[in-house]
């Protein structure tokens, strides 16, 4: 994935870089360098959403631009037409490896302009397995669903600039998030091409209780349902003794 | 409170569901119906997708048909012979009604096909109840069944039928097919739509096999019993959809429910209970209805393929 790999000296540092690079010598620095606050998003049983904060430092001139992106799935989606009067699922466009999840974020207003570097929702390459009559107003569905959901952003995030070449920028997860492995890519946006760019992941997953019993059904569906059915009959049976008592 | 269910992958309005399910538990400790069929629209309503709605729905109905059971089983009005007959119908019933649930989903019909279902059923049965209830009012009815017999004539075709088997407990001598073919309905009812059917079963029962009515009730639930943990195992291991934190809230809600409406049925007038009760089952299937006919806000809709 990594176009270039520069390696800058210290002598090419600047401003902040270079105060900060200067307490480590002889150390190269990449010209941009990323991290999330943490690795992993956790689903607990009380979650109702939650942030991916993202720090970073640039040690480089340029501008950036930092992409969130969930896991890649195919999606199949679906066009209703009246049949008789009730409105049917009718014809249908399988898109490939579509992300679930994406946010992004830029160091510039103008983020539109960075859309010829595939950056931006309406940069996403929706690519159909099957042929269909206006594939884009499928596609056009599909990515106003995703920004109602809030699975997709309609504005990118901000970029908050601590000093000239240290940023945070905060992406908000809504609570029915998708679960999987999320990759955070920062580029470095220099005379017109990205001149670099760097990934850091976070795993956005259910843990605790949540996490054992998903795993627990998706492993053994069998000893699943006979918990589920064990529970079922011992409710209906204490329900029934709790009637007798006070009737 | 908010909270988020494991199998559904979606936060949930905790106080809702329980309200939903107690409310629906009081309906059923008042009418000795099941409810199911108006939990699982009320879920898809609130936006549990219709596949996890089901197959939960189908572990609820395990818990409230053993509490309507129990009570049937102390006064011997379970023809068990009967029941494990239909049961084995039953069983099979939910094998088929997975295979089309499935081939309903692969199809991407699966919601169209529950809410034409639930359309069809809720609105006969709301209309036949709303029909009967008010007109009760104007004309009394001379109660004079004997319960321990069945009057009704079966039709010849039945008594054709092979595979005859002697049921004592209900005195009949009819061919196995019938009580297995019925209780295979209830089986494929109880898998698609997450129903126990009891509405559909026991007038199969009492007009079609010609059971004594005193024995219907209690053998209906006893069969529903295992045909919809037949149900339960076949959703949680082929489709992975039974949510048991979903089922739990349900369980629990219907619980409390009709503990209350079992006591409150003692000050309900029955005719003017079951125009309520007819008024809300054509609520909920004009809302389906509604949802079907009229042209939607948006036509498309999209499902991730795993």
């Amino acid at each position: 994935m990594r176009k270039f790999l520069l390696n800058v000296t210290l002598g090419l540092s600047i401003g902040a870089g270079a105060l900060f690079a200067s307490a480590l010598p002889a150390l190269a620095v990449s010209p941009l360098k990323i991290d999330v606050a943490y690795n992993h998003l956790d689903i607990t049983t009380g979650f109702t959403g939650g942030d991916i904060v993202v720090y970073g430092k640039r040690n480089w001139r340029g501008e950036i631009a930092l992409v969130i992106k969930g896991p890649e799935r195919d999606v199949i989606v679906r066009r209703k037409e009246n049949i008789l009067g009730a409105w049917i699922n009718k014809s249908w466009v399988r898109f490939k490896s579509v992300p679930e999840y994406y946010d992004f974020s830029t160091s510039v207003s103008d983020y539109k302009s960075f859309e010829k570097y595939g950056i931006g929702v309406d940069a996403i390459s929706f690519v159909a397995t099957n042929s269909e009559k206006k594939i884009d107003r499928y596609k056009d569905a599909y990515l106003a669903q995703q920004r109602a959901r809030r699975f997709y952003a309609g504005e990118p995030s901000n970029m908050e600039f601590l000093d000239p070449h240290f940023f945070k920028t905060r992406f908000q997860v809504p609570a029915n998030v998708p679960k999987g492995v999320y990759t955070v890519t920062a580029y470095l946006i220099d005379q017109g091409r990205i001149a670099y760019q760097e990934e850091v992941q976070v795993n956005v997953a259910q843990v605790g209780f949540n996490s054992h019993v998903n795993k627990f059904s998706q492993n053994n569906g069998f000893s699943y349902a006979a918990v589920c059915l064990f529970i079922a009959l011992l409710s209906g049976w204490l329900s029934n003794k709790v009637a007798r008592r006070s009737a | 409170m908010q909270i988020y269910l494991p199998i559904a992958e979606m936060a949930v309005e905790m106080e809702g569901i329980f309200f939903l399910s107690a409310f629906v538990g009081f309906l059923s400790g008042i009418f000795g119906v099941g409810g199911g069929f108006l939990t699982t629209p009320f879920l898809i309503f609130i936006g549990i997708p219709p596949t996890v709605a089901v197959g939960t729905q189908a572990s609820q109905l395990v818990a409230s048909s053993m509490t309507g059971v129990l009570g049937h089983f102390r006064r011997g009005n379970v023809d068990i012979k009967m029941g494990s007959v239909m049961l084995l119908g039953g069983i099979l019933g939910t094998f088929v009604g997975i295979g089309i649930f499935k081939l309903l989903q692969y199809l991407g019909q699966i919601d169209f096909a529950v809410s034409v279902l639930y359309i069809v059923l809720l609105g006969s049965i709301g209309s036949l109840m709303l029909y009967e209830s008010v007109s009760s009012f104007f004309v009394k009815k001379k109660r004079n069944v004997r319960k321990e017999f069945n009057t009704f004539k079966s039709s010849k075709f039945i008594h054709l039928l092979p595979y005859k088997m002697r049921f004592p407990r209900s005195k009949l001598f009819v061919s196995a097919l019938v009580p297995g073919g019925i209780g295979f309905v209830g089986g494929v009812l109880a898998s698609i739509l997450g129903i126990g059917g009891g509405f559909i079963l026991v007038p199969a029962m009492i007009y079609i096999l010609g059971m004594p009515i005193l024995l219907v009730a209690g053998t209906s639930l006893y069969q529903i019993i295992f045909t919809a943990a037949s149900a339960t195992i076949l959703h949680a291991t082929l489709n992975g959809t039974v949510d048991i934190v979903l089922a739990l809230i349900l369980i629990a809600g219907g619980v409390v429910g009709a503990q209350l409406g079992v006591l409150f049925a003692r000050f309900v007038k029955g005719n003017y209970a079951r125009v309520v009760l007819a008024i809300l089952i054509m609520a909920v299937c004009t809302r389906l209805c509604i949802d079907l006919f009229l042209e939607p806000v948006d036509v498309y809709s999209y499902v991730v393929v795993l």
